[in-house]
């Protein structure tokens, strides 16, 4: 499916710890991902985007206030 | 002259009369044939066909007479039935308006009922915009309410989402997602 | 007037009911847009005819998929996106929504109210794409689907499942047939569905209000999509009334649904088509315009009794160009339905109202779903107008007429005058029953020519008012005997002794 030398590209709000690194690489190994670009961007507020290719997993706590003001 | 006896003197009298007069009982007796004849040619000749004039003439009045009766007659027929189809034609115009009024009241009914049931639909209808149109405006104040505290939130979260916070929100997404694309 | 409370309580339910996390979803950026295309690249795992969501909350359809990028058009939106927006897929075709609260509402394709009324709470909804009833699913169409034209009626009968195409040109009459059909609906349990592709809003809007004020919004849904619509709208049009249409067909309902029409789709589909950059075709359509009506048309059916008996009529509508039915889009539907009404500006104009050429209409299945009263007593119509019509081109040469053909052509003028019929003005079964036999006798010759409209109405007034009982004793189903109709006569002419002279009531009625 994914190439080997695709690389997520992953933004957080703020510096992340050894731990938030080690989810994150798990995570894109499983699908087929060995490098990770950090993106700091305090703008999303909170919690993490992780892009691999096309597939985009939006965890930002801006998207769920997005989400919420697009559902009221 | 006049010594015979009286009746003789008469009779001679009378012949001497005759006789001056140049008229002898021969010539009365031819008169008299005379007469008959004349009066039996006369009878023939004119009388008849007099007579017979008159009976035609009679009968001529007779039939004219008849004539005038039957014509009366008829007249009064005539009227007679002139009245009657009158009378018809007046109950017939009478059956016509009623029918006539029937439908027009049928229709009138129609368009009356009609016109009423489209004022129920516009008042319904008006209810229903003014129903939406409350409807509307609380969707708005909602929205309001929702952009100040959504502008609020962000604000707050701004510098409150950090540290173990935020650890826990990455690693919560990470978890449901693997979970999602797993099962 | 506003309840505070309600606020405060409706926003929590929406904040509890909002998801809470999105799932990973595909995505792509937009590399060009214009017209109200886009094309995206990425998106990988995109399906034909899904829906996208662009950035800022706008939708878009799916219909390119290509090597390197996807096609697709935008519903709204297009002077606000901007190159390099995301666009997300969402794994779902485009639905409509659907239901009986969809019943007495004028909606776009999408289901949203436009009629000012409020939200309309309907739990269901169904893919605008949908497979047509398989063969096997498929019932015989038998019933009769009554318009109330007496011209269609009797000789272009119509039944419940079939696809009866109104074709014409512009100003002949076409929707003012549709309309006439849908408010003769009243009553007939029948659903109707009045989907209006590219039309001017106000003509829609007259057709509404007329709908509204002859009572027939009760059971009828106006599907949307106005001239100044974007153009992917008035695509999808036709097929969401169709999927609404199938959710009361397989509740074993009958439909009828209106395309008014067809030929303002297949524009909007060329439009889309060529600014997709697809290869062009006869009159510039895309290959596939054809298909693009036999796959709506296709789900008008009668379903079997097993799979509940419901029906789809479809009457699709057609505009032509100075009577020219042998243009593209008009020979292709007319070979996809079973059968057309064919509408003559030159009939329009000379006052044949509705303006039908019997000659060129034909309906290949109705007869047989004919109420049997009606085809006994309209067997030989056809065949008397023909012949009239005939005649009377004949008789444009001026020359001497006998006797016979003098009646025959008197007989076929008051026949055509007999079906003339104002709008809005519906005749039932046994009205029409009565009309037919009064104008196939001998009591016809007794009308003047000029007043034969003018006896029907009152005569129908009359019959209403005063010969109710016979009307009553009129079977549709059974035969018309011969002391029945030497009743209908009798009471034509007695209408006709009270109506002589004046035809004052004539005139009221």
């Amino acid at each position: 499916m994914a190439k080997n030398s695709l690389s997520a590209r992953v933004i957080v709000s703020e510096k992340p710890d050894d731990d938030i690194l080690r989810m994150v690489a798990a995570f894109i190994k499983e699908r087929g991902c060995d490098r990770a670009e950090y993106t700091i961007d305090p703008d999303i507020l909170g919690g993490i985007i992780i892009r691999i290719g096309d597939k985009v997993y939006d965890g930002s706590v801006r998207s769920r206030l997005e989400t919420v003001r697009r559902f009221l | 002259m006049f010594d015979f006896t009286a009746e003789t003197m008469l009779l001679s009298a009378i012949t001497d009369m005759f006789d001056r007069m140049g008229i002898t009982w021969s010539g009365i007796l031819l008169h008299l044939i005379n007469l008959v004849i004349l009066t039996v040619g006369l009878y023939l000749l004119l009388f008849k066909p007099v007579k017979k004039m008159i009976r035609e003439r009679q009968e001529k009045v007779k039939k004219i007479e008849k004539e005038n009766a039957d014509l009366n007659e008829e007249v009064k027929e005539l009227k007679d039935s002139s009245r009657k189809v009158l009378s018809e034609a007046k109950q017939e115009a009478a059956v016509i308006h009623d029918n006539a009024v029937k439908v027009a009241n049928q229709k009138a009914g129609e368009i009356v009922g009609d016109a009423k049931t489209r004022a129920k639909a516009l008042i319904e209808r008006t209810e229903a915009e003014m129903e939406a149109e409350r409807k509307k405006m609380q969707t708005d104040v909602e929205q309001q309410i929702a952009d100040v505290s959504l502008a609020v939130a962000e604000k707050v979260l701004g510098r409150s989402v950090s540290g173990e916070d935020n650890r826990r929100l990455i690693e919560e997404s990470l978890k449901e997602w693997s979970e999602r694309e797993n099962g | 007037m506003i309840d505070l409370n309600e606020i405060g309580r409706s926003l929590k339910e929406k904040i509890a009911a909002s998801p809470d996390r999105q799932a990973g979803r595909s995505t792509g950026r937009i590399v060009y847009s214009g017209d109200g295309i886009i094309k995206i690249t990425g998106l990988s795992d995109v399906q034909y005819n899904e829906l996208l969501d662009v950035r800022g909350g706008y939708r878009a359809l799916a219909l390119n998929l290509e090597h390197d990028s996807v096609g697709a058009v935008l519903f709204s939106g297009e002077e606000s996106v901007r190159f390099g927006d995301y666009v997300y897929s969402t794994g779902k075709t485009l639905e409509m929504k659907v239901g009986e609260a969809l019943l007495g509402r004028v909606v776009d394709p999408l289901g949203e109210p436009l009629d000012g009324l409020g939200e309309i709470d309907a739990e269901q909804s169904r893919p605008i794409e949908y497979p047509a009833p398989a063969i096997m699913d498929r019932g015989k169409v038998n019933k009769p689907l009554q318009t109330g034209i007496l011209a269609i009626d009797s000789m272009i009968p119509i039944g419940r499942g079939q696809r009866e195409l109104i074709i014409g040109d512009r100003q002949t009459g076409k929707t003012a047939i549709a309309v006439d059909t849908i408010l003769n609906q009243k009553g007939e349990n029948v659903v109707c569905i009045y989907v209006s592709i590219g039309q001017k809003a106000s003509s829609l809007a007259k057709t509404v209000n007329t709908l509204r004020a002859g009572g027939a919004m009760e059971y009828t849904c106006v599907v949307c999509s106005t001239a100044d619509d974007a153009v992917p709208l008035q695509y999808i049009a036709p097929y969401s009334g169709c999927a609404l249409a199938e959710y009361f067909m397989y509740a074993g309902k009958d439909v009828l649904i209106v395309y008014d029409d067809l030929s303002k789709h297949a524009v909007a589909y060329r439009a889309m088509s060529l600014l997709l950059k697809r290869p062009a075709g006869r009159e510039a359509y895309p290959g596939d315009v054809f298909y693009l009506h036999s796959r709506l048309l296709e789900r008008a059916a009668k379903l079997s009794e097993e799979k509940g008996g419901g029906s789809i009529t479809a009457l699709p509508i057609v505009e032509t160009l100075a009577g020219d039915i042998s243009a593209y889009i008009p020979t292709n539907v007319i070979s996809i339905t079973d059968g057309q009404i064919y509408l003559e500006s030159e009939l329009f104009n000379s006052g044949v109202r509705p303006a039908v050429n019997v000659g060129l209409s034909v309906s290949r299945v109705g007869g047989s779903a004919q109420r049997k009263a009606i085809r006994k007593i309209s067997g030989q119509l056809r065949i008397n107008l023909a012949q009239y019509r005939e005649l009377a081109i004949f008789m444009q040469f001026g020359s001497e007429l006998d006797a016979a053909t003098q009646k025959t052509l008197s007989r076929g003028a008051k026949l055509t005058d007999t079906l003339k019929q104002r709008q809005y003005l519906n005749y039932s079964v046994r009205e029409m029953i009565v009309l037919l036999i009064v104008a196939q006798s001998e009591t016809i010759d007794a009308i003047p020519a000029q007043k034969v409209t003018m006896f029907n109405e009152g005569f129908l007034d009359y019959m209403r008012m005063n010969k109710q009982d016979v009307l009553a004793e009129i079977d549709p189903d059974g035969e018309v005997g011969e002391a029945l109709k030497g009743r209908i006569l009798a009471a034509a002419e007695e209408y006709l002794n009270i109506a002589a002279g004046g035809g004052e009531e004539g005139e009221n009625a």
